[in-house]
C-alpha cells in the first residue's frame, strides 16, 4: 500500500478548519487520505482549545458538545443556560461567540478536566487568570489551529 | 475517519457520523456494490444528537479496516 508524508493537510472533520502538518498519508482506493489516530487528533485539537489565546467560536462549541456526545440541552444545563442559548452559539459559526468569559472559563475548565486530569486545572485556571482571551472580531475571522502530526501518537 | 468536503459543506462533522454509526442500523436495501473496486458499500443510517437523520455509506478495506465513503442528511418530506 502507498504511504508518504504531507508537509500540510487541512482537516474539516471537526467542523472547523485544522491544519495539520507533517501527515502520514495513506492512499484507499485511489485516494491520498490521512492515516492518523483521530480519537488522538481531536484529544489534542481539545487541548489546545483550552489553551487558544482567542474567544471559542460557535462551530468549536459545537465540535466540544458532539465530542462529549451531549444534546443542546444537556451542555445547557451543564453550563447553567438554556438550550436556545447553545444554539444561538453555535450559529455564530467561525465567529467568537457571545458568551461571557466566565462561562467560557467554565467550558474550557470542564475540557481540561475530562482530558488531563484535575491537577491540570488549577493550571489553567491560573493561565487564564495571567493571560486571559480576547475576543478577535477585528483581528482575523478564523484563527486556523496547528497541530505537528509528529507531536500525535498514530 | 476521513471526511471530505462535501460533508463539511453539509455541515456534518466526523463525531456526529461515529455517533450515527454507534446507534443507528444497517439500512440493507440501500447497500450498493462497487464495481470498480468490487467491494461492498453499507448503508448505516440513524439519528445524530442533534436529531438529524444521516444516512452513511462504509466500505471496508483490508489494511485501514473501515472508510466512510459519503454521508447524507435525509430530508424530511413535506405534504401540503
Amino acid at each position: 500500500m502507498d504511504k508518504t508524508i504531507q508537509n500540510e493537510f487541512i482537516d474539516y472533520g471537526c467542523g472547523f478548519p485544522v491544519l495539520l502538518k507533517n501527515v502520514p498519508m495513506r492512499k484507499v482506493h485511489g485516494k491520498w487520505i490521512p492515516d492518523v489516530n483521530y480519537n488522538e487528533l481531536e484529544k489534542s485539537i481539545l487541548i489546545m482549545l483550552c489553551h487558544k489565546p482567542f474567544k471559542l467560536t460557535g462551530n468549536e462549541i459545537r465540535f466540544i458538545r458532539l465530542y462529549f456526545e451531549m444534546t443542546l440541552k444537556e451542555f445547557a444545563n451543564r453550563f447553567g443556560v438554556q438550550h436556545p442559548t447553545v444554539v444561538k452559539w453555535e450559529n455564530f459559526k467561525n465567529d467568537p461567540t457571545n458568551m461571557t468569559l466566565g462561562t467560557e472559563k467554565d467550558i474550557r475548565l470542564f475540557l481540561i478536566g475530562h482530558i488531563k486530569g484535575k491537577r491540570k486545572i488549577a493550571d489553567l485556571y491560573t493561565e487564564f487568570e495571567q493571560k486571559p482571551f480576547r475576543t478577535n472580531r477585528s483581528v482575523e475571522p478564523l484563527q486556523t489551529i496547528e497541530i505537528d502530526m509528529e507531536g500525535v501518537a498514530i | 475517519m476521513h471526511l471530505e468536503q462535501r460533508e463539511v459543506e453539509r455541515n456534518i462533522t466526523r463525531r456526529e457520523v461515529l455517533y450515527v454509526l454507534k446507534t443507528g442500523f444497517h439500512e440493507q436495501k440501500e447497500d450498493d456494490f462497487d464495481e470498480v473496486y468490487n467491494n461492498w458499500h453499507y448503508a448505516v443510517r440513524g439519528k445524530s444528537l442533534d436529531d438529524r437523520d444521516l444516512r452513511i455509506f462504509v466500505s471496508f478495506d483490508e489494511e485501514t479496516m473501515m472508510i466512510i465513503i459519503t454521508t447524507f442528511e435525509i430530508q424530511r418530506k413535506t405534504y401540503g
